[in-house]
């Protein structure tokens, strides 16, 4: 039997294995279409197709009237741990900065007392905050904090310091596990102009409640995320 | 791929095996019970692959059809054979006592509940690894590996488009499992493949048009695309699948620890 791959799918692999052969690196402009078809004898259309494939998974991007490019690899957030996402991302070299947008306290809503088990009406902490990843806004975060279990968290959480530290050393508490919820949302006007991107723009969306070694709510979180800027990735091994 | 056209042939070879004779002492949905076990046991049906039809059943042991549902309701009920509506019944294999979701990893949570998505395996052919998945899987370019794409739809309506690539030497037998009723994970349990670790990427996309009329998706809405390397004790990849998944029709959960 003669074992084949259909020719458009190939043109793809091979653009694939071609940047990785060859090392190409972010920002790199690869040969000219025109080029590659002569290289791998393969018609223009079904090149085109393979860019315009790439392109759409993001491993290329084109300009206009220049060429096709290598694209910057998204940033990863392992899902490894629930008070671990900055030191993860630092760890990959990143550069982080973070800007408390607003810092209230507010009577626990429905939705917020149902997450972090508490009555209605109790006065909590929310914190939103738009964080830089290399200078790049990428994650707006809103943080809900019993004010009862948690009295004078404003005292300490400032733009310098870090919630998790605060949470552990401060209240001795212990974030142990976390269940999150993730979907797609897109921009509002609010939202775009704070990450610097047109509205409508597809975000991920996560929600999650931390709790601690009994199993009560510590924090109740939402973040977005730019979706040209992170990838989700989660490593899920056997013992 | 005549895929089930096989099966049956063996069933009508084995009709001379001692094993496939009834004893009318004994209640016969007892007897066709046991016997379709042994031939489960035999690795005559192999898992993850659908047994004769009840029809096919009834007629190889010239019995009434209603004894061979009995027969088969009991072993479905034990969780040896798996009843999927529209495509028959299927061989389940052992499966890892610890699932890997217990670890972590993005879980569908619309999908998996609903019990109204309806899986068709719309490709299965084995095809040269080519330079890419040499490089990816440790083989050869030369070497075969088996390229499946599924179609899940709820209620009719296009829910996701994943495409799963094996090489053929981690699992020939993936020829005549259909790979539509069980996931790659379970596929490997039963064929006591070793599955060490996974790890699943999410990404955002908008997808080309021709997927996203393949999907139907609405002007505007985003797809996501998770892909995900499966990985034996070794670090060796032995799977790797591509999904392509409506997002205003899905949400993901993950178990997150300390």
């Amino acid at each position: 039997m003669d074992y084949h791959i259909p020719p458009g799918t190939e043109a793809i692999e091979r653009l694939e294995d071609f940047i990785v052969v060859n090392r190409l690196t972010a920002n790199t402009r690869i040969p000219s279409e025109r080029d590659l078809c002569e290289m791998w004898g393969v018609s223009r259309s079904t090149l085109r197709q393979a860019v315009d494939t790439l392109v759409s998974w993001g491993v290329l991007y084109r300009v206009r009237g220049s060429g096709v490019y290598v694209a910057v690899p998204k940033k990863n957030r392992n899902m490894v741990g629930v008070d671990s996402m900055i030191g993860e991302l630092r760890q990959q070299g990143s550069f982080l900065s973070k800007k408390i947008i607003s810092a209230r306290v507010i009577e626990a809503t429905k939705q917020i007392s149902r997450k972090l088990k508490i009555p209605l009406g109790r006065k909590v902490h929310e914190y939103i905050r738009l964080r830089k990843v290399d200078y790049v806004p990428c994650i707006l975060e809103t943080t809900y904090i019993d004010g009862q279990q948690y009295p004078d968290f404003d005292e300490y959480y400032n733009e310098k310091t870090s919630m998790d530290y605060i949470l552990k050393n401060i209240y001795h508490k212990k974030q142990k596990s976390g269940e999150e919820n993730i979907s797609v949302t897109y921009a509002s006007e609010h939202e775009a102009e704070l990450f610097e991107i047109e509205p409508d723009t597809p975000l991920f969306f996560t929600s999650g409640v931390v709790k601690d070694e009994k199993g009560v709510p510590v924090t109740y979180y939402k973040q977005l995320f730019r979706s040209d800027q992170f990838k989700f990735v989660s490593v899920i091994n056997k013992e | 791929m005549g895929t089930s056209l096989e099966l049956e042939e063996k069933n009508e070879g084995s009709n001379e095996r001692p094993d496939g004779e009834l004893d009318y002492r004994m209640p016969i949905y007892l007897q066709l019970r046991e016997i379709v076990r042994s031939r489960i046991e035999e690795g005559e049906y192999l898992p993850g692959s659908a047994i004769p039809s009840e029809n096919k059943l009834a007629e190889t042991f010239g019995i009434n059809r209603l004894t061979v549902r009995n027969a088969v309701e009991a072993l479905v009920n034990e969780g040896v054979l798996q009843r999927v509506q529209g495509k028959g019944v299927f061989v389940v294999g052992d499966k890892y006592e610890e699932s890997l979701e217990g670890y972590g990893g993005f879980v569908n949570t619309v999908f998996p509940e609903q019990k109204h998505a309806s899986v068709k395996e719309q490709t299965k052919t084995l095809r040269p690894a080519g330079n890419k998945y040499a490089n990816y899987f440790d083989i050869e370019p030369d070497d075969l590996i088996f390229y499946m794409r599924h179609f899940t739809t709820i209620k009719g309506q296009p829910l996701s488009s994943e495409e799963i690539f094996v090489p053929q030497e981690v699992l020939p037998e993936l020829e005549a499992v259909n790979s539509s009723v069980f996931s790659i994970k379970d596929i490997f349990a039963f064929y006591g493949v070793e599955l060490a670790s996974m790890q699943q990427t999410m990404e955002i996309i908008r997808g080309l048009p021709k997927l996203r009329k393949m999907l139907d998706v609405p002007d505007g809405v985003a797809l996501i695309m998770l892909t995900c390397d499966h990985r034996d004790s070794n670090g060796r990849v032995i799977a790797y699948s591509r999904s392509f998944i409506r997002s205003d029709k899905s949400s993901f959960n993950i178990k997150l620890h300390s």
